[in-house]
């Protein structure tokens, strides 16, 4: 008979141990690549965070503001901003541009001054730009400000600090505002910026909270409508920084040459175009969560190997009296080794089959529903949102299949070359 | 020569003697009173200057001789922004603000208006010696102005600067340059006084300019176009009532 079906039959015939071996294979299969599809939706979460936050696809910003971030950007702004993005809105590749202005900002209350960082924002551009809508935290079923008004939305810590708002003892829902309300009808605060050139205040009313996906978003923060602060600062048409977004197809470095010309033709030579791979402390951000999910995922893959082959020769070697009978039937030592890998062939490929199957399933679903990782990313600023979507990619799919059925296949061949050495007479006697 | 004749000679020797041995407490008291008006008008205008350029911003300002002032900014960017110091008190209104600042603590140690000129600079009083120990230095001069030279030691840690050095000018007795040290006895800023001009028969200073010593290209040059001493002001003026008004 030959090997290939006496494997197949021993496969058939020893159920709960090809059983227990498959298992072992499908649950390190399924491990890995639900660790892959992760891994790779933290890195698109980190993408769409940054592009969302910090950079859009590509940035406009003034040079000196550029290259060193801990400056105020009220000293180094973009000047003529709105003529600047009536330009930017007319190019073709354009979704849509956000102007913004940073300013660094203090509240008094109690006698105790509290720090806070400002975004003055185009609220109609925002909304298209990151759906803030989806944010606000509906404590009284507010409304993101309106154009030119006195209004402000703000993070729950900012607010709870100055005495806005407080905690109900209910617990936190951020989606319908439980576990906050206002402190009573005053719900103004004076917000005092500070800049390198001075200082302005603004008095401005609480609209809504606002909850960011990103923890890190979270801290003490408000954001307020740009023609406002503008009007407040009496410097005219400013922005700390453009974000744009590019419509999807659209390659951002080819963009980011073309903006270049365009500005370099009407003589904008303090301005600074960078797409968001290029923004400084984000690649290195970004760089660095790669690398470090890359010794994550390597980590998990060398774990599902030793389990592989763990079993796979724990198998082997506790069928030592079956050996000594197949050596007393004249099987010789070359075959034996055939008979083992064709037996953990079979085994490698039912189980990663099965491992990887259920890793795909898993996997669509979480990338449909999402994965909370909220309660495991608490205190943990790794730029990531707290809901993650897991997405499959044909190396967690593909590349773990093979991958676990040649770590089965091959982990047999040592111990089978040990076991085909040994006399039948020995083999039968260690029983 | 008549007996009456030398003795008028020996006082008047003594006389100017003493005079060219004044002590640094007589030096100094003299130089706060000099900077003492019972009221003064202002308007005037300060150039900062920093990396990133240099920025004009004007005002008006009332004080009086108990320290209390107002600033009013009417250069466009800060139009409408003031400064009241009533006591030891520095308060800060802005027009699109319905609260005023009060500031204390480390939040004077800021620039105004983002000049080198700290609100902890304007709360200092003229009582330099309630706050400071004097000691002369060697006498020197400065732009080819005689001037005594006064070390300043802080009382207590409630001053702004540890240690100055002060450059009076003797014909004058304003200052003519003064140096501001930290305890460890580093630089941190330096005034000197650019223009002197002589209003209602008192000295006072109509220009100086002021370096931070630890910032790159950091200058405030504070000028003033016009002032008035010992005008009639409303005492109202410096009120936190009259603040928000």
């Amino acid at each position: 008979m030959k090997l290939y079906r006496i494997a197949f039959r021993n496969v058939r015939r020893h159920r709960v141990r090809s059983l227990l071996s498959g298992s072992a294979i499908s649950i390190a299969a399924l491990s890995i690549v639900m660790l892959f599809a992760l891994l790779a939706g933290m890195l698109d979460d980190m993408e769409n965070n940054i592009k969302t936050y910090a950079s859009g696809d590509v940035r406009i910003r003034t040079a000196l503001y550029e290259a060193d971030e801990m400056i105020d950007p009220m000293s180094a702004p973009v000047l003529g901003a709105g003529a600047l993005l009536d330009q930017i809105d007319a190019m073709e590749e354009v979704e849509v541009a956000v102007p913004r202005i940073t300013l660094n900002t203090v509240f008094q209350s109690d006698g105790v001054d509290h720090v806070a960082l400002t975004t003055a924002v185009d609220f109609d551009r925002e909304l298209e730009f990151q759906q803030l809508d989806e944010f606000l935290l509906g404590i009284d079923g507010g409304q993101l400000p309106e154009a030119g008004s006195s209004e402000m939305v703000m993070t729950r810590r900012i607010a709870e600090d100055i005495g806005l708002v407080e905690q109900t003892g209910d617990r936190f829902d951020k989606k319908n505002g439980a576990g906050y309300r206002y402190t009573g009808e005053n719900r103004k605060a004076t917000a005092y910026f500070m800049m390198n050139s001075g200082m302005q205040a603004k008095t401005l009313e609480l609209a809504e909270i606002v909850h960011f996906p990103v923890g890190s978003l979270n801290g003490p923060a408000l954001m307020m409508p740009i023609d406002t602060a503008r009007k407040n600062l009496r410097r005219g048409d400013l922005a700390s920084e453009i974000l744009i977004r590019l419509k999807k197809g659209s390659d951002a470095e080819l963009f980011t040459e073309k903006l270049e010309a365009m500005l370099a033709e009407q003589g904008r030579d303090e301005l600074k175009v960078t797409p968001w791979f290029e923004v400084n402390t984000l690649v290195s951000l970004f760089a660095m969560a790669e690398v470090s999910y890359g010794v994550i995922a390597a980590v998990f893959f060398l774990l599902g190997s030793v389990v592989i082959v763990n079993t796979t020769i724990m198998v082997i070697l506790e069928r030592m009296k079956e050996i000594g009978t197949l050596g007393a039937m004249g099987l010789e030592g070359k075959q034996l080794v055939q008979l083992f890998f064709l037996e953990a062939l079979y085994i490698g490929i039912a189980g990663s089959f099965i491992g990887v199957m259920l890793g795909i399933i898993f996997s669509v679903v979480l990338g449909v529903i999402g994965m909370d990782m909220g309660g495991a990313m608490e205190g943990v600023d790794l730029g990531v949102s707290t809901v993650i979507y897991p997405r499959l990619t044909w190396f967690s799919v593909v590349g773990v299949f093979f991958y676990s059925v040649i770590v089965a296949a091959t982990a047999t061949f040592i111990p089978s070359l040990r076991a085909g050495r040994i006399k039948p007479v020995e083999a039968l006697r260690s029983i | 020569m008549n007996k009456k004749w030398m003795t008028a000679l020996v006082l008047i020797f003594a006389a100017a003697m003493m005079l060219a041995a004044q002590s640094a407490e007589e030096i100094v008291n003299r130089m706060d009173r000099e900077q003492k008006y019972e009221t003064a008008k202002t308007s005037g205008s300060m150039f900062i200057t920093d990396r990133f350029g240099t920025k004009q911003t004007d005002f008006l300002s009332w004080g009086n001789k108990g320290g209390d002032f107002l600033i009013e900014f009417t250069s466009a960017a800060e139009e409408g922004q003031k400064i009241l110091r009533t006591g030891s008190v520095v308060y800060l209104f802005f027009p699109d603000a319905e609260d005023l600042m009060r500031l204390q603590g480390s939040s004077l140690k800021q620039g105004m208006m983002g000049s080198d000129i700290s609100y902890e600079d304007m709360t200092e009083g003229n009582s330099t010696l309630d706050k400071y120990d004097a000691v002369k230095l060697d006498d020197i001069e400065i732009d080819g102005v005689d001037c005594w030279a006064v070390e300043l030691t802080g009382k207590s840690r409630a001053v702004p600067y540890y240690r100055r050095i002060v450059y009076v000018e003797k014909a004058t007795y304003l200052p003519k340059k003064e140096d501001y040290f930290s305890k460890s006895g580093k630089l941190l800023k330096e005034l000197r006084v650019l223009e002197v001009k002589k209003v209602n028969g008192l000295w006072i200073i109509t220009e100086m300019v002021i370096e931070d010593k630890l910032k790159k290209n950091s200058s405030t040059r504070l000028k003033m176009n016009s002032v008035q001493l010992n005008v009639p002001v409303n005492k109202n003026l410096f009120s936190v009532n009259n603040l928000m008004m």
